[in-house]
């Protein structure tokens, strides 16, 4: 019972509910809202339902996560060992560069050789996710003393043995910190994917936009922030998981 | 136990290791001394491969270390280094027993080595295991050091100044438990450090090292007695050289018998050094000590002349 109560007192846990909440009630609240409304606006959204639009959501941007942390942790690894060591300047700026790109021009581009709807805007979403793991990654395998990395080789742990079992437990709390940067943009940015056809918490929003009924706008806006908010305090959560060491 | 035969090391043309020779015997100490940049840490890492030799080899038990994998050779050998480098996210007790678990043992008997190593190291095991090394002050980081070098049993501790950063109390402690260590496992010692005191204090076969080339081995009362060259006086004390013998002979080594008379003070043990003998006459106003018992068990004296016989 008591420890119940303090799960309820977590923030993750309470917004986590009006997500849903709203995910599943925004159809049947809509009609009700008319008040805030200039008369006459269309109040129902009736492309997709709000379930199906988070779904939508969801899926691109879990993939794009995946394909950027796994394409982040990679480069921050290549750059870190001694291979890979003289490259660490160059992927670093190669990064920064791609954020450059205004994510529109980048949907844009991607259209013609990608086609409409979901795969351009995946596209962009790792071209974006990528940098902020990466970053962490180097910062994070950067952070690990060189006295512990001397007392690894020393004591016999191979190559593979010591990232595992020091290098990554010792990065993984500034790694992880990039790693919720890069899901939390991307969640605000796949919003955009929608100006080119995907299905996401953005189409409401776009469809809004286009035809001047804000209440689509104010919908679409809400549950991408509540679905972004949520997902940060989860990552935080886990965060906070983590052993404290070193502090 | 292990032998440096013609070995050479260059960092950018620069030779850090100038054909050096040099055996260790199985169950000694080897103290490798010099300034810094005389080479010792060079050669040091050489042996266990963090380094790799441009000419020459090295044998470890009979065989060309080159020969055995770099993984392999490392965990025979401990490896303890100034700084510690205790794993941070791990307990004492995971950190001593790192090389155990790369090398597979089953757990009753890793934990069972743990135990005898932090009572050799003295740390009390209930007070001390599953603390994390941030909770515990430097010399007792660095026992925990020394505990996990020799948690796999190695033929040979390799250590890289390992008591430089503690202060000078502590590092007493700490060489006192080496040398106790050392007499109980039998363990080949060798060591780096540019302290003198404690390359004299340790006792074992001194290697004076100077500009990456080995200029002198021997006793430390052999090499302070007759340093081969200008540079291995001037590193062991230059014109204070002859106060630093002192700190390497005993009051058995020059103590000669006779019956001490009475009103002569409180006897000094034979094992106790010519500057602790000194230091009681300066404080005591005296030139002469009684000594407790010399070699032949019979009592004896020590007279100020015999502090500067040669």
């Amino acid at each position: 019972m008591r420890m119940a109560g303090r799960l309820a007192r977590r923030p993750v846990v309470w917004v986590g509910a009006i997500f849903l909440a709203l995910t599943f009630g925004m159809g049947g609240l809509a009609p009700h809202l008319g008040f805030l409304f200039r008369a006459g606006t269309r109040l129902v959204y009736t492309r997709a339902s709000f379930p199906e639009l988070v779904a939508s959501h969801a899926l691109l941007t879990g993939a794009a996560s995946l394909i950027a942390i796994a394409i982040g942790l990679a480069a921050a690894l290549f750059a870190t060992r001694p291979a890979g060591r003289a490259y660490a300047a160059t992927l670093d700026r190669l990064g920064a560069l791609a954020q450059t790109f205004p994510p529109v021009a980048v949907l844009a581009l991607a259209v013609p050789s990608l086609g409409y709807g979901a795969l351009p805007t995946g596209f962009a979403l790792v071209l974006y996710g990528v940098l902020p793991v990466m970053g962490a990654g180097m910062a994070g395998l950067r952070s690990v003393p060189a006295a512990v990395l001397e007392a690894a080789d020393g004591t016999g742990f191979s190559p593979g043995t010591r990232l595992w079992r020091i290098e990554l437990p010792l990065a993984a709390p500034i790694l992880l910190a990039g790693v919720r940067t890069s899901v939390t943009i991307g969640i605000g940015t796949a919003t955009i994917g929608s100006t080119v056809g995907a299905l996401t918490l953005g189409s409401p929003i776009i469809d809004g936009l286009s035809g001047d009924n804000p209440a689509f706008v104010l919908q679409g806006t809400v549950l991408v922030a509540l679905f972004a908010v949520t997902v940060d305090l989860a990552i935080g959560e886990a965060q906070r998981a983590l052993p404290q060491r070193p502090n | 136990m292990i032998r440096f035969e013609g070995i050479c090391k260059s960092f950018g043309g620069a030779r850090a290791v100038n054909d050096v020779t040099l055996d260790v015997a199985r169950g000694s100490l080897c103290a490798l001394v010099g300034t810094s940049g005389s080479g010792k840490s060079t050669l040091l890492r050489l042996a266990n491969r963090l380094l790799e030799a441009d000419e020459g080899s090295i044998r470890f038990d009979g065989a060309d270390v080159t020969n055995i994998p770099p993984v392999e050779l490392r965990r025979r050998m401990g490896y303890v280094i100034q700084s510690v480098g205790l794993f941070p996210h791990w307990t004492v007790e995971r950190n001593i027993a790192t090389v155990p678990r790369l090398l597979g043992w089953p757990s009753a008997r890793i934990d069972q080595r743990v135990a005898e190593l932090l009572d050799l190291v003295g740390l009390p095991p209930g007070l001390h295991a599953r603390r994390y090394p941030d909770e515990l002050s430097g010399g007792q980081q660095q026992r925990v050091g020394v505990a996990r070098a020799l948690a796999g049993e190695p033929e040979l501790l390799l250590m890289d100044e390992p008591f430089g950063a503690v202060d000078p109390p502590t590092r007493r402690g700490l060489q006192d438990s080496l040398m106790a260590i050392q007499k109980r496992t039998g363990t080949t010692i060798l060591l780096v450090t540019h302290d003198v005191e404690e390359a004299i204090r340790l006792g074992g076969t001194l290697a004076v090292l100077d500009q990456g080339r080995l200029l002198q081995t021997g006793t430390p009362a052999q090499v302070l007695a007759q340093p081969a060259t200008d540079a291995v006086a001037r590193f062991f004390g230059g014109p204070l050289l002859g106060l630093n013998r002192l700190k390497a002979l005993r009051v058995g080594d020059r103590a000669h018998a006779g019956a001490p008379s009475p009103g002569e003070g409180e006897p000094i043990d034979a094992e106790a050094t010519l500057e602790a003998a000194l230091a009681r006459m300066v404080a005591e106003g005296r030139s002469r000590l009684p000594v407790r018992r010399l070699a032949n068990g019979a009592p004896g004296v020590l007279d100020l002349a015999d502090l500067v016989r040669p």
